[in-house]
């Protein structure tokens, strides 16, 4: 047992160092939250729209929420099992000054809405441990000229909470795979990259822009918005899949490749149509020996593969809900949200496989019981959400 | 580690030639640092500039205990061709300890105004407040919850979610 500390007598110059190292909103909300000498030492989390070219920039947050950990216990009792809700959440700013805020299927833009009375209408956060997984920006057009296409992809640097509005950058994926930015106080949009290449995802990492070409070349765009290669092809032999996605997880960088259905490949494909996945490979980059080593098993973690963010989040110590897996939505299909699991290389509707739908759905009963206590069901839902 | 000769090539004031400086601890310990690892701390390099005389500089502050420590990490900060990656690790392992060392860590930083150390500190605990409701971090810390009524207000709106 470790002998108590006198923390109350750290100046508050160090409180304020520290708070400062504080890096989502949650957590500063919450520092902000616990006395009124702290609150005082770092101003509150200013949220700015944000106009790029032909409209502006929204944000959506997924989040974990788990219930927090009971009061302590004999250390010789193993620990009961974690419980947790990913949810993605957008706010709005009320006129009044409160915050409205809607819930979202993590993986798409897919708003979750409850028939009267079933969910609560308000829901304190300081009861439960809210960690910040992504937060995901998305492009909302305004007008049709100024902006260079149909939006796929968008990320700001830097990244929130204290990012300023003329310093914010957007970097885009459009159309169908043209990379593009926006600076504060431009007008349009400019190209980035070679014009003939397709690039797959872009993801903010260590504070720096990364993307990934259609053959698994990952690169970084560097200050003079040049494009320099950071890492071998995924495949080098041209064995590759079709699609690739950017994910960081546990510090590091990973490329996931995703395989269509044979059948999807070589039929008449159009922008638009619905690509079903027959498979996935990940492979994380190698730093030190700038390679890519195909992983084939992600242990406790489980990646998502979003249609505006991907993420992983470690399920360690999660009872019944299983890591080593991914989730993902098909393409040009947001509503199809599937699951791959690692092992077995299985894919399964998320509805279908309970192990891996529990930490999306439902509301655990600890955050909106039902009338008897229960967990809520789909029919409280006024549509369906996990198809 | 510190017992090989500093390099010839470090500059030395003429009329401080010393190379080593000697730093007594709040429990009269003293203790050997190089020069270059001293002027990792803002405090001391102000003193080495004062006194030349070459007695051990009386820190009142830190305990032998933390004071070893704190010469190890400004020793290995101050090491020649240590690569970012190596010394971020060595850096998890410095901090590798119980909270009442983290604390004294900290405020030996803070006195000794180590940027690096308070830095690194500054983020361990940090980390021991990511994540947790108020309430937890209030219990952790061991911190009131003091408020005016209108701030109390301002709070609970805004760790309200109203759902659409």
């Amino acid at each position: 047992m470790e002998k108590p500390v006198s923390w109350s007598k750290l100046p508050t110059e160090l409180w304020s160092m520290i708070g400062k190292k504080l890096d989502t909103h949650m957590d500063v909300c919450r520092f902000r939250s616990v006395c009124s000498s702290w609150r005082s030492l770092i101003p509150p989390v200013s949220e700015f729209e944000l106009r790029a070219g032909g409209g502006f920039i929204g944000q959506r947050t997924v989040c974990l929420l788990e219930p927090p950990p009971t009061s302590p216990r004999d250390s010789r009792c193993p620990p009961s099992p974690r419980e947790g809700w990913l949810i993605k959440i957008a706010e709005k700013e009320d006129l009044g000054g409160g915050g409205r805020v809607q819930l979202f299927n993590p993986l798409s833009k897919r708003p979750i809405s409850f028939k009267g009375g079933t969910f609560p209408k308000v829901l304190c956060t300081m009861d439960y441990r809210v960690t910040e997984i992504c937060v995901e920006r998305h492009f909302i057009e305004e007008d049709e000229v100024g902006y260079p296409g149909r939006v796929r992809k968008v990320i700001t640097l830097p990244d929130p909470p204290r990012a300023v509005r003329e310093e914010t950058l957007v970097v885009g994926i459009f159309g169908e795979g043209k990379l593009t930015w926006w600076k504060h106080g431009d007008e349009v949009w400019h190209r980035l990259g070679d014009p003939n290449c397709r690039y797959d995802d872009l993801i903010a990492y260590k504070g720096q822009c990364y993307v990934v070409d259609r053959f698994g070349i990952v690169s970084w765009i560097d200050p003079s918005f040049k494009i320099v290669q950071f890492s071998p092809p995924v495949c080098g032999d041209g064995s590759g899949g079709d699609r690739k996605h950017l994910v960081e997880s546990g510090g590091d960088l990973y490329t996931v490749d995703r395989y269509f259905d044979e059948e999807s490949r070589f039929s008449g494909i159009q922008a638009g149509d619905v690509r079903e996945a027959a498979g996935f490979k990940v492979y994380r980059l190698n730093q030190e020996w700038g390679k890519w080593d195909e992983i084939r098993n992600l242990g406790d973690v489980a990646l998502f593969l979003g249609d505006y963010s991907c993420f992983s989040v470690s399920v360690k110590g999660f009872g019944g809900c299983k890591g080593n897996c991914i989730y993902f939505t098909e393409i040009n299909a947001w509503w199809k949200v599937r699951v791959l699991n690692m092992e077995d290389r299985s894919i399964k509707r998320a509805s279908h496989s309970p192990d891996h739908l529990r930490i999306l759905w439902p509301p655990p009963a600890w955050v909106a019981p039902d009338a008897d206590g229960f967990a809520l069901s789909p029919a409280h839902l006024r549509s369906r959400c996990f198809s | 580690m510190s017992s090989s000769p500093p390099p010839s090539s470090a500059a030395a004031s003429p009329s401080c030639p010393k190379k080593m400086i000697a730093l007594r601890s709040s429990d009269g310990e003293t203790f050997e640092i190089e020069e270059a690892a001293a002027l990792q701390s803002k405090t001391l390099e102000n003193m080495i500039d004062e006194d030349c005389a070459g007695t051990p500089i009386p820190l009142p502050n830190v305990t032998g205990k933390i004071l070893a420590k704190v010469v190890e990490f400004c020793s290995k900060h101050a090491e020649p061709g240590v690569d970012d990656e190596s010394l971020r690790a060595w850096d998890a392992e410095f901090v590798n300890v119980e909270q009442a060392t983290v604390f004294d860590y900290i405020l030996a930083a803070n006195f000794l105004e180590i940027p690096t150390l308070l830095n690194l500190t500054c983020n361990v605990v940090a980390d021991m407040i990511r994540g947790k409701t108020p309430d937890e971090i209030r219990k952790f810390f061991n911190i009131k919850s003091i408020f005016s009524p209108e701030e109390e207000e301002e709070v609970r709106r805004e760790n309200h979610w109203a759902f659409e």
